[in-house]
């Protein structure tokens, strides 16, 4: 695999394979991270294929001292969406259905647990729907998603912390509050 | 320091980032502050199963490289439509109507699905989840009827105490509220005479699977218990021919996220958990059997029953086929046939240092019915064994 480095050069110069390979490596978790940020499909892939254009037009800004190239572009991403929050629908309008009649119990408890946690999800601010996308899925480190968001290490912390909680609230413990 | 002092801290435990002495010390020993880190982890886990699932589902989309100019799809659709005034007014009629039928089928949902979780166990068996009755030493079994699917259920429990025998049951769940849980148990310790609970079940059942009915006559003479039982506390039912039972269950409007059982956030190094597992394979496949189960000893291993693919062994250490799976405390990734694994649990699937290594074989193309398993051949199910020889030994058979 390309190293960012590389990779970076190559689109820099205008290779078309090089931006291709960027984008087959990090299209797929871009969308999904834009999805749970702005909890719009269409919103999200629309972001998408715009942060995929102006890197592809613009080319600059990524500095590998400053992190990984899948960092810069989740985060010139996450800003991209957040200019166009008023484009987003009301939470509301997301909320996951309700499974169907169960045909086995596990079967129905892993579904049910998928839709609280997607409802959870909806109801947190997208800001802490983001913390928790980027640590859980992503993996990345605090000093990491401060980056990629734009906000001091102390506010990653609590907005971690306030995310968890109200997760726990809306959907652990199994019960409707 | 105190748990709210210490709430803050627990995340960024979890999360493996600084955390002050004296915030771990705290955590560590506080059992309130260690549960809340196995729901962070059961979190942490739901989240990547859904990261997974979600995935699956995207629709290819085309590199903006190879756009001839910008496209802007959402502007494209949401572009001014004529709509004939008769359409316009059926469909706000068909919408009106929808609402209030959904309105009245969610209402009437409510009211009907208490969920009644439960699990029955034997005092020292450390096992729960679906069954794989033949050559299991040691398990236990939950399950979890839903109001609507009351019914009597037949059940096995086999522990180191049960010796050569096993524990039988039938239970009957007859009313589920919120504030009580009206039930019928009769169980019975029996002896198969060194016979397999698996050779015992064929002898009643030749020709299919197993049937609560099959049960009654093993039960004979055990006495019919009726219990009111009152949620969220723990019942000692005594066991026809010795022995005690103990009950525990939850009502609820949904099932728990979480298992029930305790399961180590720190596995000693000869400890395999899987606790809820979900298995995404190359992201194209969610499978998630329920249950759970932990197994200690240098050669112990769980297994997990793929429809469709086979079953998959994991142990501690390597044994002839066995590939190297990374262990990173709830998820473990592996190759096998060229295709990506991903195991996430809700808890550490082995202990030591981290990232740690498990061992990993595809049993390829088995099916229940190979070792004599009366069981759904599409229904997934975890189990263990004390020694991974003994797996390897029946597959071969």
């Amino acid at each position: 695999m390309a190293n960012d480095q590389t990779l970076w050069q190559g689109i820099v110069n205008g290779e078309r394979a090089a931006f291709d390979t960027l984008f087959r490596l990090y299209s797929a978790p871009l969308r999904l991270f834009l999805r749970r940020y702005t909890s719009c499909p269409d919103a999200a892939d629309d972001v998408a294929q715009e942060t995929f254009l102006q890197l592809w037009k613009r080319h600059n800004g990524f500095d590998p001292a400053r992190g990984t190239l899948k960092q810069y572009l989740f985060g010139i991403a996450r800003k991209q969406a957040a200019h166009r929050r008023k484009e987003w629908p009301p939470p509301e309008a997301e909320l996951a259905a309700e499974p169907e009649a169960p045909l086995a119990t596990v079967a129905v408890a892993a579904e049910e647990r998928t839709a609280d946690l997607n409802e959870a999800l909806v109801r947190l601010e997208p800001e802490e729907r983001a913390l928790l996308w980027l640590r859980e899925v992503e993996g990345y480190s605090y000093a990491e998603m401060s980056e990629i968001l734009g906000v001091p290490l102390g506010t990653v912390k609590s907005k971690l912390f306030s995310a968890r909680a109200a997760l726990r609230r809306v959907w652990c413990n199994g019960r409707k509050e | 320091m105190d748990c709210i002092a210490a709430e803050p801290f627990v995340g960024m435990l979890y999360d493996g980032e600084e955390v002050p002495e004296e915030a771990v010390q705290h955590i560590t020993g506080c059992p309130a502050c260690r549960s809340r880190l196995r729901e962070y982890a059961a979190i942490a886990s739901e989240i990547r199963i859904l990261a997974a699932a979600e995935a699956q589902d995207l629709r290819p989309l085309t590199s903006p490289a190879a756009l001839p100019s910008r496209r802007r799809w959402r502007f494209t659709l949401g572009s001014p439509v004529r709509v004939p005034r008769f359409a316009l007014v059926m469909g706000i009629a068909i919408i009106a109507g929808l609402s209030v039928a959904v309105g009245y089928v969610e209402k009437q949902r409510r009211s009907q699905d208490l969920w009644f979780e439960c699990d029955f166990r034997l005092p020292q068996s450390q096992y729960t989840g679906p069954i794989h009755p033949a050559n299991m030493p040691e398990l236990g079994w939950g399950f979890r009827p839903p109001a609507r699917l009351l019914g009597p259920r037949p059940f096995f429990l086999v522990g180191p105490e049960t010796q050569l025998g096993a524990v039988a049951g039938i239970i009957d769940i007859q009313q589920v509220r919120s504030d009580g849980v009206d039930f019928a148990i009769q169980t019975k310790h029996i002896d198969t005479g060194g016979e397999s609970l698996k050779a015992l079940m064929e002898k009643q059942r030749p020709d299919g699977p197993f049937r609560v009915d099959d049960l009654r006559d093993i039960l004979s003479g055990a006495p019919l218990r009726h219990y009111r039982y009152e949620p969220g506390t723990m019942l000692r039912v005594p066991i026809e021919g010795g022995g005690t039972l103990l009950f525990h269950g939850e009502v609820g409007d949904k099932l728990s996220a979480f298992s029930r059982q305790d399961f180590p956030l720190e596995p000693a190094s000869d400890e395999i958990v899987l606790d809820q597992p979900a298995l995404v394979v190359e992201k194209s496949l969610i499978l998630r059997p329920g249950g759970a189960v932990k197994v200690s000893g240098p050669k112990a291993c769980a297994y997990m029953y793929i429809p469709g693919k086979g079953l998959l062994v994991l142990a501690l250490h390597a044994f002839s086929g066995a590939h190297e799976a990374a262990v990173d405390r709830s998820d473990a990734m592996f190759e096998l046939d060229h295709e990506w694994y991903y195991l996430f649990a809700h808890t550490p699937i082995a202990g030591g240092d981290r990232p740690n290594t498990i061992w990993v074989y595809l049993a390829k193309n088995y099916e229940p019915s190979q070792s004599g398993l009366k069981w759904n051949p599409g229904n997934p199910f975890v189990g263990s064994a004390p020694d991974v020889a003994q797996v390897l030994d029946q597959l071969k058979k």
